[in-house]
């Protein structure tokens, strides 16, 4: 019968889990003085390590704050990916402006005082740019129906 | 393991805070040879992603410490074997096993398949024969290397071919009558002298 073939990868994986499981039986001593015989400073690389594992802890800690920053992005990204088609008539624009206002009563507020003065005496651009930074915000998105310049 | 025995974060961390220079070392060790057992498996994983990686998974509960019955180092050992083992595709284990019949599948006209019949060849593309026959040779590079550092050494020399023939390192070791300082004795040098090498450029040995 002919010899199997060695398998090296094997050999190698079971070497190098010997010798690792050997590192669990040293003594401490030998772990440090294996290290000195290297040339490492065992005080600066066993620091390092415990850098590895506080980075670990610090991430950890931090995951509530970086799925809320993913998912910020994720809407972000998602309402810049959104196009809008105004209505082209000034008139049904302004239209549309109103049924925002009416519809949502506290947008209304907080954009007359930025505009600072009455809705009525806005000029088309006005109306133009305020509909597209309201488009930009998502909020012309349940307003999908009166988009059209048949409303 | 009883809710009350694993470990809470702000136990990990206490624990982790408190480890002295030799445990540390200890980690990082034990993860350096496992990572390279990993030959190209590893693919390009480092040792500190592994150590990293057997941390994250006790923070995130994937993999318990269980305080009562084993030491902080001790755990994160276990789950860096756990790790590596995965790394290298040990996780097919027979436990997933299916049931032939399970697989079974009827065509409209009546005829059964097989699950032979339904999935592509297992048989490795040119890409992967060129792979693996890449990899064994590797390998055979670094464990020849190996052996001829240590052909003139017996104790170290009966190891690795008990190692080759796949016993534990327990079973190598009554094997070969050898007390656990013996065997220590000799696995101490084999670690020295590998590292001097793997440090004066050498692959291994």
């Amino acid at each position: 019968m002919p010899e199997k073939p060695r398998d090296y990868e094997a050999e190698l994986r079971a070497l190098m889990d010997a010798l690792a499981e050997s590192v669990v039986e040293a003594t401490d001593e030998e772990i440090i003085s294996e290290m000195r015989e290297g040339g490492e400073d065992p005080a600066a690389a066993a620091e390092g390590v415990r850098a590895v594992l506080r980075h670990a802890v610090k991430a950890y800690e931090q995951r509530h704050l970086r799925e809320a920053q993913e998912a910020y992005e994720k809407r972000v990204d998602a309402i810049r990916r959104r196009t809008f088609s105004l209505p082209t008539a000034p008139e049904s624009r302004r239209k549309l402006l109103a049924v925002v206002m009416t519809r949502k009563p506290d947008l209304r507020s907080a954009l007359v005082t930025l505009q600072h003065r009455d809705f009525k005496e806005w000029t088309d651009t006005d109306i133009q740019n305020c509909l597209e930074q309201l488009g930009a915000l998502g909020v012309l998105a349940e307003f999908e129906g009166s988009l059209s310049d048949e409303q | 393991m009883p809710e009350e025995s694993a470990a809470t974060p702000a136990e990990i961390t206490t624990a982790m805070e408190v480890l002295t220079a030799a445990a540390l070392l200890r980690l990082r060790n034990y993860a350096r040879w496992r990572v390279r057992g990993l030959g190209r498996k590893a693919a390009g994983r480092t040792e500190t992603e592994l150590l990293a990686d057997a941390m994250n998974a006790t923070l995130e509960g994937k993999r318990r410490w269980n305080k009562d019955k084993v030491d902080f180092v001790g755990h994160l050992v276990g789950a860096m074997r756990s790790i590596s083992s995965h790394w290298r595709g040990q996780s097919k284990s027979a436990d997933e096993a299916t049931l032939e019949s399970d697989l079974l599948r009827t065509t409209e006209d009546g005829e059964v398949l097989r699950p032979f019949d339904l999935v592509p060849s297992e048989e490795p593309g040119p890409d992967e024969e060129l792979e693996a026959n890449e990899s064994q040779s590797e390998a055979r590079t670094r464990v020849e290397a190996i052996e001829n550092a240590f052909a003139d050494d017996p104790v170290i020399s009966l190891i690795l071919d008990g190692l080759r023939q796949g016993m534990t390192p327990g079973k190598v070791r009554a094997e070969l009558e050898l007390s656990q300082t013996e065997y220590e004795t000799a696995m101490k040098r084999l670690r020295r002298r590998m590292r001097a090498a793997a440090g004066s450029g050498a692959s291994d040995a």
